[in-house]
């Protein structure tokens, strides 16, 4: 098995990042490609969905934490959606993403979106 | 009853698809849970990538031989090769909790290793590193 990777624009300046299959030591590096190109793009948002994805081991973990990384630096953010149990035990062990919010639906997700939009909005 | 299978695989990267294969195909002849078998290949992954890539000091082929077996409702695999000597139960996990930038400094696959499997061991002998993990498919959450 291999990753798929699909990259749509959800809104403005946001990237839905839908990962499927394996992201290992193999695959990780067409992943990083990706997202090299990504987040030099003038955007505020990376959602990963992780729906599809089966398998993650450190090597993956570590490409997610360099965009992660690069879009802070930016003052952008990133954010998790749908993550299989495994691959949420995974990041459980590792205690990573400690500052990244994770979704379990889109519902959770636009909710959240919604709440911070306004946040900026209230001028918080 | 023991079942058991072995293989060699050269030090090359893609290699562990050919572990990741015969592994499921062994699970899968004794009926054992898959995810199981996703864990200990993610074991066996961190564990190898790591001897693969940082492990030898040349360009020539070398061999890691590689033996799994289920004996007394254990699942137990056996890593020897012969790269530098390293003993990744010495390596200081990372600290957990902090930025991800500090999470992200090397070491995210040994505490993989501890948290997936029940016991560990390592022994340098002959040139050869040697790495034995053990799983128990009774207590198994699946």
């Amino acid at each position: 098995m291999s990753l798929t990777i699909a990259i749509t624009e959800e809104k403005a300046a946001t990237r839905r990042v839908a990962l499927g299959g394996r992201l290992d030591t193999i695959t990780a590096p067409e992943l990083e490609t990706e997202l090299d190109t990504i987040t030099a793009l003038p955007i505020s948002l990376i959602i990963f969905d992780m729906a599809d994805l089966d398998y993650i081991s450190s090597a993956g973990l570590r490409v997610i934490f360099k965009a992660v990384k690069t879009m802070k630096a930016n003052g952008g953010k990133c954010g998790v959606l749908k993550m299989q149990p495994q691959i949420r035990k995974v990041f459980d062990i590792v205690k990573a993403l400690p500052d990244v919010p994770i979704f379990k639906d889109d519902a959770e997700m636009d909710e959240y979106l919604t709440h911070m939009q306004n946040k900026v909005a209230d001028g918080e | 009853m023991t079942s058991q299978c072995h293989l060699t695989i050269k030090n090359e990267l893609p290699e562990l698809r050919q572990l990741q294969s015969r592994l499921e195909d062994f699970f899968q002849g004794q009926q054992l849970c898959m995810q199981l078998a996703a864990e200990m290949m993610l074991i066996s992954e961190e564990l190898l990538a790591n001897t693969i890539s940082y492990g030898y000091c040349d360009d020539r082929q070398h061999t890691i031989e590689i033996t799994m077996a289920i004996e007394d409702g254990k699942f137990s695999m056996t890593l020897i090769d012969d790269a530098q000597a390293f003993n990744p139960l010495l390596q200081q996990p990372p600290s957990m909790g902090r930025t991800n930038e500090e999470a992200a400094i090397g070491g995210l696959g040994i505490p993989l290793v501890l948290a997936l499997s029940d016991q560990q061991e390592y022994c340098y002998h002959n040139g050869r590193n040697m790495f034995i993990f053990s799983k128990s498919l009774l207590l198994a959450e699946h």
